[in-house]
């Protein structure tokens, strides 16, 4: 009703506004044509100034009652005539005219308007016109309008109301019906028929769709609850049939379900943890019986975040006072989108806990045997060097006497005697390698390596065993690529195979070295020899330990692990090593490695083993601290020969430090194991003190392994001789040493 | 007022000044100064009234005859251009010589003072002066039957057979306008200039 009276109020809002705006342009149409009219008949008048003419014109305007006052202006803009209607001579007429167009105020509509001749302005017309009437016919109208509105709403209120009795209110009564059931989901309420008419008919319809919407519903409420049943049913034997624990906590942290198994497993009989507060019965304290607050529980965090959490490491307390350790995961439970629990699934994981242990306890028994093997090498090597520091020492000490010369006999004695012990110490060195590899103990540091350098260097080392067997070397290795690799033992691989193959060479043979790029980032290395090679039954013992596939037999020295070695260092750099041989022909050892673009090494010029010049300098004092007189005597021996040292020694470390101060020597030799304190100690003691601070300190230790020199090294020592004292080596560091200044310049 | 009576009042004012002098037994000296400068004041005034006079019944005539419908062969007789004569003095004359040279219905005019009747058909246009040397009504009486549009000052002039003839209302130059002797001429008034002038009839 209300919609109705506005859409007819706007409607007639509207015709209003639309006739005002159509008469009001019919207004002004009526005046241009007036203006034009009266502008055309006063042309002659303005032409022959004739305002007589003009006026009489004018006075034509008085048959248009509306017409308040008109003028007509010269083309220079003077007034030329006026006309004013009757009643209205006191209104105002413009002096001069404003420009063209229509003008309006609330009761005035005002008008100028050009008078044009042949095409020229020969004057201007100016008409006001009476709005007054124009508005009193306006508000008729409108009046008129609200009028007939309010009486066709009445009318239509009538009626509606007639028509809402018979119509609206069945209909009404019916929707009420229908929002009751939709809100109440109340399928047993009916609409009340009144009537038998079409809305009798439809409240009938909609009775029966109620009647079997209805049956519908209890019918589905039947299926649901016996899926419900069911699925309980299964739910419960799910948990029933499962190996792990599984318990359900509502937001409050109270116990709503647990399976047989958790019962169990947490020493409560059936139904007794339900309705109880899970954390203070299960998990109220860690494994160390400390307290453990409800909000650090992970339980607790899914409630809050809605996340899993899964702990692999907290126990639960059992009814009987005891603990047990458990892995658990808590799932968050959703009921229509919102958190209501959580369910937790745990499992007693003493078993694993101890296998753990156990494995544990393995793992430091094993690294501890571990430890033992590497102690025992590093005292085995130990134990072994210092008595073959004797042989060895002596026996140079012999063979570079020059005073005392020795038969031909006892010469080739000492040759002997030197070989074999050169021979047993390659042997200790090897096994040491080998022991270590297998150990796993072998560390390498891999860089980029240039590799004709590296040959450079090894190929002198092989140079007086080659002259001896009259074998020729030929290096076809003209580039110079880079390989990935540690330094130190590439060049122990590469010396161990050009060696081998000048041993194993025929006599006048000849061993070939040659490199081959296979792609990018791989190069291959050969050497091979011209000996009577390897019979392919054998090849596949080449690398074991001590296998010398009948060398053993013959006059060619060697320990037998030595390609053993070679293997195990090329493979710990990334590489591989095979074997070609042809028996007749010789054979060729290919080592494979990763190969890079550059390296920036220097190489140390080999060093010569056989050259032993005297130390000719003034007299200087040297300290030798040692507590193994065959050492000692060793040295004296060596350093007698050279008739400008004076040779000090002390037995003990601590006796050696006041020695040093004492006499302040140019040099100190300090063995490492000493009885009542360390060599490394008794450096650091001399470092601590202003007068021996810069003296210069050379270990001399039967320790070879390269943790200890690199130790030593670090700590600040001159030089690092490892025992057994090769002399000439010996000779150039105590040369070196006592050549350069404190500061380290020469 | 025409300036033959401006020179009639002009003699009347100098005797009565005149007499009133030589009562009081002034000289002659000052009394022909006296006159010389009123006639110099008083005659000045109404030529200077004559010329301006005149000027705008030229002008008005010829914004008239642009108000007339001429037939062509109106201007057989004329060679084809716009000749318009006058009957009166040179300052008459040089009024009406003001509007040589302009053009009339897309021909040139012509202004020509005529002394005779001779051949005054072939002039389109004729005014005919206070100051003509010949009767106004002889020469109406000679332009009978020809197509020739006449002006005229002196009072009754349109009712007495001449077309346009001009009077003055409070120093404004109007005219009556005699249809019945224009259409005996052949000529067509337009209605517009029916608005500014005044509609007379034969007498």
């Amino acid at each position: 009703m209300i919609t109705s009276t506005v859409s007819l109020l706007l409607a007639c809002a509207v015709f209003v506004v639309y006739d005002y705006a159509t008469l009001r342009n019919s207004i002004s149409n009526k005046l241009v044509v007036m203006a034009d009219t009266i502008g055309t008949n006063s042309i002659i008048s303005l032409e022959f100034q004739d305002p007589g003419s003009a006026h009489e014109t004018l006075s034509a305007l008085r048959l248009e009652q509306h017409i308040l006052t008109a003028a007509i202006y010269s083309p220079n803009n003077e007034l030329f005539i006026e006309y004013k209607a009757q009643g209205f001579e006191n209104i105002h007429t413009p002096k001069n005219p404003r420009e063209d167009g229509e003008y309006t105020n609330k009761t005035k509509l005002t008008l100028f308007h050009p008078i044009i001749s042949n095409n020229k302005r020969v004057g201007t017309i100016y008409i006001q016109y009476d709005l007054k009437e124009v508005r009193k016919a306006l508000l008729r109208y409108v009046f008129i309008v609200l009028a007939i509105l309010l009486f066709s709403s009445l009318l239509a209120f009538c009626l509606s109301s007639r028509l809402q009795k018979a119509i609206s209110k069945p209909i009404l009564d019916l929707a009420q019906t229908a929002g009751e059931v939709s809100s109440n989901q109340d399928y047993s309420i009916r609409s009340k028929q009144n009537s038998h008419d079409e809305i009798g008919i439809l409240v009938d319809h909609f009775n029966e769709m109620l009647d079997r919407i209805q049956s519908r519903d209890m019918a589905l409420q039947t299926a649901k609850n016996s899926l419900e049943e069911r699925a309980k049913e299964k739910f419960e034997l799910i948990l029933n049939a499962a190996g792990e624990g599984v318990f359900g906590v509502d937001l409050e942290g109270t116990t709503m379900f647990a399976n047989p198994a958790a019962e169990v497993m947490l020493g409560y009989s059936p139904g007794e943890l339900f309705n109880k507060h899970q954390h203070q019965l299960t998990h109220h304290s860690r494994a160390d019986k400390t307290p453990y607050p409800e909000d650090e529980c992970p339980i607790y965090s899914t409630f809050n975040d809605g996340k899993v959490h899964h702990v692999q490491d907290e126990v639960f307390w059992k009814k009987d006072g005891s603990c047990f350790p458990v892995e658990y995961v808590s799932n968050p439970i959703m009921e229509n989108g919102k958190l209501a629990g959580a369910v937790v699934t745990f499992k007693d994981i003493t078993n694993r806990k101890q296998q753990e242990k156990d494995l544990i306890g393995a793992k430091e028994e094993a690294e501890k045997a571990n430890r033992t093997k590497s102690e025992f090498l590093a005292r085995m090597s130990h134990e072994l060097r210092t008595p073959m520091n004797a042989i060895l020492g002596f026996g140079q000490l012999l063979k570079l006497s020059k005073r005392d010369s020795l038969s031909e006999l006892q010469t080739n004695s000492v040759d002997r005697i030197l070989n074999a012990g050169n021979h047993l110490l390659e042997l200790i060195d090897d096994v040491l390698d080998l022991s270590r590899i297998e150990a796993g103990g072998m560390s390498l540091s891999i860089e980029a390596v240039e590799l004709e350098p590296l040959i450079e260097s090894v190929l002198p080392l092989i140079e007086p065993l080659t002259t001896e067997v009259n074998v020729e070397i030929e290096n076809n290795i003209d580039s110079n690529p880079c390989v990935l690799a540690d330094q130190t033992r590439l060049k122990q691989v590469l010396l161990n195979l050009v060696s081998n193959a000048v041993k194993y060479n025929r006599v006048g043979g000849k061993v070939t070295l040659s490199c081959q790029t296979i792609s990018t980032d791989r190069i291959s290395i050969s050497v091979s020899d011209t000996g009577q090679g390897i019979p392919a039954e054998k090849q596949n013992q080449l690398f074991q330990p001590f296998n010398r596939l009948g060398a053993q037999d013959t006059e060619i020295e060697g320990t037998g692990i030595g390609l053993t070695i070679t293997k195990h260092l090329v493979e710990l750099m990334d590489g591989s090593i095979t074997l070609e041989s042809t028996m007749g022909k010789g054979s060729c050892f290919t080592i494979e490695l990763p190969m890079t673009k550059s390296a920036e090494f220097e190489y140390p010029p080999a060093t010569s083993t056989t050259s032993v010049e005297s130390i000719e300098e003034s007299e200087c004092s040297v300290l030798y601290v040692e507590d193994n007189l065959d050492n000692l005597t060793l040295v004296e021996q060596i350093l007698t020969q050279q008739t400008n040292i004076k040779l000090i020694s002390a037995s003990r470390a601590q006796k050696g430090i006041e020695l040093a101060l004492a006499h302040r020597p140019q040099l100190i030799l300090m063995d490492i194991n000493l009885p009542d304190m360390s060599g490394l100690e008794a450096f650091k003691r001399l470092q601590s003190i202003e007068e021996t601070q810069d003296i210069p300190v050379i270990a001399v230790s039967a320790n070879a392994m390269q943790k200890d020199i690199d130790y030593a090294t670090a700590l600040g020592f001159r030089d690092y001789i490892v025992k057994p004292i090769n002399i000439p080596i010996f000779l150039n560091a105590i040369e070196d040493a006592l050549k350069r200044k404190p500061d380290g310049s020469t | 007022m025409s300036s033959v009576s401006y020179f009639k009042h002009l003699i009347n004012f100098s005797s009565h000044l005149g007499n009133s002098l030589i009562s009081k037994k002034h000289t002659v000296k000052k009394f022909i100064f006296l006159s010389v400068f009123a006639i110099h004041i008083f005659c000045g005034k109404s030529v200077l009234a004559n010329n301006l006079e005149y000027k705008i019944k030229a002008v008005l005539a010829l914004k008239i005859m642009s108000h007339i419908q001429w037939s062509d062969a109106a201007f057989v007789a004329s060679n084809n251009i716009f000749r318009i004569g006058v009957f009166g003095g040179d300052e008459v004359l040089a009024a009406f010589k003001s509007l040589e040279g302009k053009e009339l219905i897309g021909r040139k005019i012509v202004v020509e003072q005529i002394t005779d009747l001779d051949n005054l058909g072939s002039f389109n246009s004729i005014f005919i002066s206070t100051y003509s040397n010949l009767p106004q009504q002889e020469v109406l009486a000679a332009l009978k039957k020809s197509r020739t549009l006449t002006f005229g000052e002196t009072q009754g002039f349109a009712q007495s057979g001449g077309i346009i003839g001009f009077y003055k209302v409070q120093d404004k130059i109007r005219f009556f306008i005699n249809k019945k002797t224009a259409e005996d001429a052949g000529l067509k008034i337009s209605a517009q200039l029916f608005r500014v002038g005044k509609l007379v009839g034969n007498k």
